[in-house]
């Protein structure tokens, strides 16, 4: 039976930066994805932000980390960022959660960039429902670029990938170790590994479940971003219409069209994962669910802030499940989720509630390498 | 039956309502979902002390089309309308008073709308007369339904706020709505236009609604 230090199980970002990561500390790493490619799931599809502390004026933490984190990110990965456009962020009028004013100070007090937009952009929002227009420096990732990127890196270091293979289930040998199942397309096999890191997002209780291990509360949302085709005023402009239900609207760099979301009408329904209660498989609920689109009330809520919306072309929708920390709630913060011997020994969750958290996760697992709990 | 390429909102306001909203939800959903493929309905709660807004939070969990806007005091019937209206998102802006007007007017006055009305506005023709005893205790409310046509398609989102018609112009005018809400500049003038009166039989409940 083939043997390795750490199983990475699955094949999103954070998989393939942890796979990597415990490469470079001298482990053998196996690398499962159940999908016929890697990040192609929630870290392809999402709005490709990479965030800079804007998105949170009520956590101070999130928009202190988040502008930790972002010239990290830029500096990294260089090439798979697009900086063509310059993403303004407004205030609502009505319903928001922070006035322009809070809005103003708050990023002022975490050292943020922000001054109020030019009149060749104001122009272009209906102050009847908008407060205040801001520049912000915040820019976009190329999932795909970053994708190529991540998979030569770990190729590069020798991590063992195997693409359409999914991990059934994990148990604890005699030895200590732990054993997993896979399900591949030539048939099912058994692995070996000391560590396994669980990176499979909104799967992360359906891989628990059949494993007999504990739940983590999380939370999942249906959601739906449109792409769409952009009217010329809006070329070189991203939009986010803060703090309530508000919407953004910024460029998705594979495509060479536009996401809008809306935090209305993105999320579609929601589910839990409890402890002690029954939990979902979040992709079969994915499959399962009726995606009728929800377009255009998005487009016309987002038009009464930025009217030349109207002008918006549908291209098709994007959609996938969307999973947060049920804590996170209360302060619109997204803490980075690392249990680590979480119900197995060695058996280790690890959950980023956006891409740059991919460094906060880092700091952690290089706590566990160094730690004495890690090595048996 | 092909449905509709439009989206309508239907806005209603709400003072301890609680008895009546599940019904007059059901029934309001059930004609949008028969006719249009797009809607909403935008709830708005003027500070009810009864159960309302929990019987709404219930019902905002069972119809993914409901909003629900809570003002924060009681400020009276025309407020909360107007506030709906400022929020909704429709196309075509329907008003209605639960238990008082008939979800079923509602195709009907989003078509006249449809076909170049800016307001279209109902008039109860079988209202009871004075002394008579109205349901719900909401002695005096008149009709409300109206509908508001505005612009993804033309010049951009236009609320008008429907005007109550008494019948006759008999009736006092405490719950008559005041002129537009439109926050747009020029909203104003938008309410002069082809306003066609339609003069729909309004059967008044008798008994109180489930
Ligand atoms: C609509 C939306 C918008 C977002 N916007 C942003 C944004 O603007 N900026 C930002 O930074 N973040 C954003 N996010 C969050 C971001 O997408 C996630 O934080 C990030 O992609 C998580 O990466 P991941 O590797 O954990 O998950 P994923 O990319 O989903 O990777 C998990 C992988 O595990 C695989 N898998 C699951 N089960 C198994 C199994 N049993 N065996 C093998 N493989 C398995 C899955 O196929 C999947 O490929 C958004 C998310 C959504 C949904």
């Amino acid at each position: 039976m083939p043997q390795f230090d750490s199983l990475v199980v699955g094949g999103g970002f954070f998989g393939l930066y942890t796979a990597e990561l415990l490469r470079h500390a001298g482990h053998e790493v196996l690398l499962c994805e159940k999908e016929a490619d890697f990040m192609s799931r929630a870290s392809y599809v999402n709005q490709a932000r990479v965030h800079n502390g804007y998105h949170y004026p009520r956590s101070f933490l999130t928009a202190v980390r988040s502008r930790a984190n972002y010239p990290r990110f830029l500096k990294e990965f260089p090439d798979c960022v697009d900086r063509s456009f310059t993403q303004y962020y407004a205030v609502g009028r009505h319903y928001s959660k922070v006035t322009a004013r809070q809005y103003y100070r708050f990023m002022r007090s975490v050292g943020a960039d922000i001054e109020p937009a030019p009149p060749r952009v104001r122009r272009l929002f209906d102050f009847d429902h908008v407060e205040q227009v801001f520049v912000t420096e915040e820019c976009a990732f190329d999932p795909v670029l970053l994708k190529r990127a991540m998979v030569a890196r770990v190729e590069g270091a020798g991590v063992v990938c195997r693409l359409g293979t999914r991990v059934e289930t994990l148990h604890q040998t005699a030895e200590g170790g732990l054993r997993a199942t896979l399900e591949t397309p030539t048939g099912a096999e058994t692995v070996e590994a000391r560590h396994v890191f669980n990176c499979t997002y909104s799967q992360i209780n359906a891989l628990a479940r059949r494993s007999g291990l504990p739940v983590i509360p999380l939370k999942h949302e249906l959601t739906e971003m449109a792409l769409v085709g952009i009217p010329d005023e809006l070329r070189g402009i991203g939009v986010t219409v803060m703090c309530g239900p508000f919407f953004s609207i910024m460029p998705f760099p594979p495509r060479g069209h536009y996401t809008l979301s809306h935090v209305r009408y993105t999320p579609h329904f929601q589910w839990e994962d409890r402890p002690g209660e029954r939990t979902l498989d979040a992709h079969g609920v994915f499959d399962r669910a009726e995606k009728t689109t929800s377009f255009p009330y998005m487009v016309r809520d987002a038009a009464r802030y930025l009217p030349v919306l109207t002008q918006c072309r549908y291209v098709e929708s994007l959609w996938e499940v969307k999973t947060v920390l049920p804590l996170s709630e209360t302060d619109d913060s997204r803490p980075i989720l690392f249990a680590r011997d979480a119900g197995l020994r060695n058996y280790h969750v690890i959950m980023g509630g956006k891409i740059d958290n991919v460094y906060d996760m880092t700091d952690e697992i290089k706590k566990v390498l160094s730690g004495k709990a890690m090595d048996a | 039956m092909t449905k509709a390429d439009c989206l309508v909102s239907v806005v209603a306001p709400l003072h301890n309502d609680a008895p009546i909203i599940e019904e007059f939800v059901a029934a309001v959903h059930a004609v949008l979902s028969t006719h249009y493929t797009y809607y909403e309905i935008v709830l708005v709660d003027d500070h009810s002390r009864d159960a309302t807004t929990e019987t709404v939070r219930e019902l905002l969990q069972r119809f993914r089309c409901v909003r629900m806007i809570r003002l924060s005091k009681a400020m009276g019937f025309e407020a909360a309308i107007a506030a709906g209206l400022d929020s909704a998102i429709g196309d075509f802006v329907v008003t209605m008073v639960p238990n008082d007007d008939p979800p079923d007017a509602i195709p009907t006055m989003v078509d006249i709308s449809r076909r170049g009305a800016d307001i279209v506005t109902g008039v109860p023709t079988n209202r009871p007369e004075p002394g008579d005893a109205l349901p719900m205790g909401r002695v005096g409310v008149s009709f409300a339904g109206a509908v508001a046509s505005s612009g993804i398609a033309s010049d951009g989102p236009e609320h008008v706020l429907s005007r109550l018609q008494p019948p006759g112009g008999q009736r006092d005018h405490a719950h008559q709505t005041q002129a537009p809400v439109s926050r747009r500049s020029g909203g104003g003038d938008r309410l002069s236009r082809n306003v066609f009166s339609l003069s729909i039989d309004l059967p008044f409940r008798t008994g109180a609604g489930g």
